[in-house]
């Protein structure tokens, strides 16, 4: 697993500056607005979580990494924890760009500090893992451009299903049911954490069962995979 | 000693290609040339041996264990050159050996820059600037550092200019000096087998039609040249391609002693027969299953 992770690391480090001033510029255009703002992070962090499985594809090198005395399941397993490396560098590099806007900008009134409370890094963390836990196993079966167009597609179709299925639930499940009260309970938690480390460790134990749980369906499906 | 590779009723199905009931082994301390027409399944089988594609059915055993559930272990032996070498192509060759190496617990560091320093490798060049040659010779230096026991080597000197494909081949040559180490080299430039190989598979159309040391070919297979008396039906049973000239009739004969016996006094004339004619004739031939 740490093979396969140096492997990622030696593979993407010196596309990491590029990556960097993408980051830093692209921000530049959602400061006005700190839950854009804390969108955007996410997506470029996405980027970087993206980045070996982008040039990997790019330079079709799975085979030769698969003839490499690293089993599979350990290939994914590093990558899964190379996903983990580069969300946490885009959580560091976020804070410090939010810090840093703030007080440059502190004349133009541009106030990013509600994204340095602890609310915000979980919600950052929950949704680049939870996105890239969700994608990986795409990738994993179909390959980058084919399981994105899938992955996609798949949560079209779920919101759409779910539109499509809104008045029928309504009249099914009342908004004062348990579930519907536990779901908004989840949601509201989500958005606001009420800063406190024990609905963090929560949320971010929640989502890491998640990541889990994707990790060992990813390790199922390259495990029976042609290269 | 036992066979380093032994490859047992192989089966593999991807629905328009099958590989049937493929069986060969590969002794220590020698080559073996695998042969056979584009599609014939070559590629298939080396991909099966590293497990980068999984089997149907039968077994594959190297240095004694099984190429599936002891794969890591089975892989840290084996070196590999493929066909067309796949590198991060924007990658210093410098980074991208550090990558392959960095998998290997018996990398020899030395080793890898003495086969540069052989084969002119810039080091601090780009993997995508280098030229097809030169991409193999990475490959190849990558497949020789780690003291590799088995070398799988998938249309190797594709690309190569002939000076550097006859040093490569007397490096496989020095290779198998060391004799717990085997070569399995697969190639459409069939001379180089006929330089260096002990024996030959052919492959084709997904089933194996001989595995066999590479002398008993020569016994076994021959070219006659003569007259239209060549296809009587006396004949026709050991004739497995011919082509006819005004010149007269070249073909490929199979149990060459028999043929021999049969047209002792006759003007016919026999040639030992090159791998090129061997898969010219079996390919173009009238015996195909």
């Amino acid at each position: 697993m740490i093979k396969s992770l140096l492997a990622d690391l030696r593979a993407t480090s010196v596309l990491w500056p590029l990556w960097v001033g993408v980051f830093l510029l692209f921000n530049l255009f959602s400061v006005t607005n700190p839950a854009v703002h804390l969108i955007s992070w996410v997506f470029l962090a996405l980027a970087l979580v993206f980045l070996p499985l982008i040039v990997d594809d790019f330079n079709r090198i799975q085979p030769l990494m698969a003839a490499l005395p690293v089993s599979r399941g350990q290939r994914v397993a590093g990558r899964y924890l190379f996903s983990l490396l580069a969300a946490g560098v885009g959580l560091v590099l976020a804070r410090l760009e939010a810090g840093a806007v703030t007080h440059l900008f502190i004349r133009q009134k541009i106030d990013l500090s509600s994204l340095l409370g602890l609310d915000a890094g979980v919600v950052f963390m929950a949704m680049t893992l939870l996105a890239a836990a969700f994608f990986l196993p795409f990738y994993y079966r179909w390959g980058l451009g084919k399981g994105l167009m899938i992955a996609t597609a798949s949560i079209l179709i779920i919101v759409i299903a779910l539109t499509l299925m809104a008045p029928r639930l309504e009249s099914v499940i009342r908004p004062d049911s348990p579930l519907v009260r536990f779901l908004m309970g989840v949601m509201e938690r989500l958005w606001t954490l009420s800063g406190t480390w024990s609905s963090a460790w929560r949320l971010l134990a929640g989502v890491s069962g998640l990541y889990l749980l994707s990790l060992g369906l990813a390790v199922r499906i390259q495990r029976r995979r042609d290269l | 000693m036992a066979p380093l590779l032994e490859i047992t009723g192989l089966q593999k199905d991807f629905g328009g290609f099958r590989l049937a009931d493929v069986t060969f082994s590969v002794e220590p301390g020698t080559i073996m040339g695998l042969i056979g027409p584009n599609g014939a399944g070559k590629t298939t089988i080396i991909k099966l041996i590293l497990d980068l594609i999984g089997r149907d059915d039968g077994e594959i055993r190297v240095f004694g264990m099984d190429n599936r559930s002891q794969g890591v272990r089975v892989r840290e032996r084996i070196g590999f050159v493929f066909e067309e070498p796949a590198f991060y192509r924007y990658l210093r060759v410098e980074r991208m050996k550090s990558i392959i190496a960095g998998h290997y617990r018996n990398w020899d560091e030395g080793c890898f820059q003495r086969l540069c320093r052989e084969f002119e490798l810039p080091l601090k060049r780009m993997v995508g600037r280098l030229s097809r040659g030169m991409k193999a010779k990475f490959a190849l230096a990558l497949a020789l550092s780690h003291r590799a026991d088995l070398l799988i080597l998938d249309e190797p000197t594709a690309g190569l200019d002939p000076v550097f494909r006859r040093e490569f081949l007397e490096r496989l040559l020095a290779v198998i000096q060391d004799e717990g180490k085997s070569v399995l080299f697969s190639t459409h430039i069939t001379s180089d087998l006929e330089r260096i190989a002990d024996s030959i598979t052919y492959i084709r159309q997904g089933k194996v039609l001989f595995s066999t040391p590479k002398d008993q070919i020569f016994e076994d297979w021959a070219i006659v040249k003569g007259g239209e008396e060549l296809l009587t039906q006396v004949l026709r049973p050991y004739l497995r391609g011919f082509r006819q000239s005004p010149l007269g009739v070249k073909a490929l004969v199979s149990d060459a002693g028999t043929v021999r016996k049969l047209l002792r006094g006759s003007e016919i004339c026999f040639e030992r027969v090159t791998f090129d004619e061997l898969v010219y004739f079996l390919e173009t031939g009238d015996d195909h299953d």
